[in-house]
């Protein structure tokens, strides 16, 4: 997807409102994981860190 | 598994990388002299990384044929050996496309298969360790290729640059060849076949899981563009191949500590932190592609887009494999990659 954007982009936009898209790309990769909570992982790790006590 | 085996794997996985990150650089160039404007050369690229995802999937279905991996790595880089050298001889962009496509084809055929004989000729208990080092081959491929590539075109064109590609092939059936591979640790057809019929299971896919997956899309999308846009616009200005090939050299270079340390650090401080940090990482280097006119500026933009695709790819794998409870990983990572 990105390399058929950038080509048709450079052909008939211009780099200028090509790169502009791959940075709203780049925003979406950013605002994509905010739903994602923090607590997940922090969760998982503590998780480990008790069975490794219980071990 | 023994030291000779890890030497005959790992050489094969530096040769695959090698090959693609010492052509990938220069392939939009290549194109475009052969006549193909802006956008078939992103087609072109699109489509051959088609080729390369289909032929990693295939991969599972030849080895369900009764095809042991060894023999199927081995068939695929005797088949690389013909198709590498007649990149090389295309006179058209026509003539180019089926030819890359193949070859990119059988590239994720081997890859697969490689990656997967690796895994069953590792102890579960040092896989990590092994996969760590294994994971070099990428970086190294990329020093080595970027080195290589861009003077040999500069010097002797790039037919030069495809007949030496082609010898550098010929080690890869060759070490796999070499590789005596003990009959216990091999999967049986059974085994396979049962492994194949629980990955071909529903994936269960929670509203988590998709989010990070077309985050994992938006990042990838981002960074490919990132990347043509450098081969594009260095060519633009005149750059030579050495120049173009050397942003792949520094990427090479900052992703081998950075492989190892971006898993422990989303350890450490969280996998969204990190994963904030690289795409911002992104952000900057997205920002200054336009503007960039010197080869520093290049380098600065290859860095930072480096730190980008191999940061999310790193925690995307980790992310997923937390938010599967046990489920379906390797299906999993191998969408988030």
């Amino acid at each position: 997807m990105g390399y058929l954007i950038t080509g048709y982009g450079l052909s008939n936009w211009g780099r200028d409102i090509t790169f502009d898209i791959a940075l709203i790309f780049s925003i979406c990769a950013i605002l994509f994981v905010m739903p994602l909570k923090h607590s997940l992982n922090k969760k998982l790790i503590f998780r480990s860190k008790l069975k490794r006590l219980k071990g | 598994m023994n030291k000779l085996h890890f030497i005959l794997l790992f050489l094969c996985s530096l040769v695959i990388w090698t090959t693609g990150n010492g052509l990938l650089p220069l392939l939009p160039v290549y194109a475009k002299s052969l006549g193909a404007n802006d956008f078939m050369v992103g087609a072109y690229l699109a489509f051959s990384y088609l080729c390369l995802a289909v032929g990693g999937v295939s991969s599972s279905y030849f080895v369900g044929q009764q095809v042991s991996r060894k023999r199927l790595i081995i068939y695929a880089g005797l088949t690389c050996l013909p198709l590498t050298w007649a990149v090389g001889y295309a006179d058209s962009i026509e003539l180019l496309i089926p030819f890359t496509s193949l070859l990119w084809f059988f590239g994720g055929v081997a890859f697969s298969a490689l990656n997967t004989l690796a895994s069953e000729l590792t102890a579960p208990s040092s896989r990590g360790a092994f996969f760590s080092l294994f994971a070099m081959a990428s970086p190294l491929g990329a020093i080595i290729g970027g080195l290589i590539s861009g003077p040999v075109v500069d010097q002797w064109g790039y037919q030069a640059l495809f007949n030496l590609m082609t010898l550098v092939t010929l080690l890869w059936p060759l070490s796999i060849f070499l590789l005596d591979i003990p009959p216990s640790s091999i999967l049986s057809n059974h085994q396979i076949n049962r492994h194949i019929a629980h990955r071909e299971q529903r994936l269960p896919i929670s509203s988590n899981i998709k989010w990070l997956l077309l985050a994992s899309l938006a990042a990838f999308s981002a960074n490919f563009m990132g990347t043509l846009g450098i081969s594009l616009n260095m060519d633009k200005l005149g750059f030579s191949a050495t120049d173009i090939t050397s942003t792949a050299v520094v990427g090479g270079l900052i992703s081998i500590p950075f492989i190892y340390g971006i898993g422990r650090l989303s350890d450490l401080f969280g996998r969204k932190t990190c994963w904030l940090v690289c795409c911002v990482s992104g952000l900057i280097a997205l920002y200054l592609l336009p503007s960039a006119v010197s080869l520093w500026n290049y380098w600065w933009v290859a860095l930072l887009l480096r730190v980008f695709s191999t940061g999310n790819r790193g925690i995307s794998n980790a992310w997923v494999v937390d938010l599967s409870n046990g489920l379906n990983v390797p299906k999993l990572i191998a969408l988030a990659g």
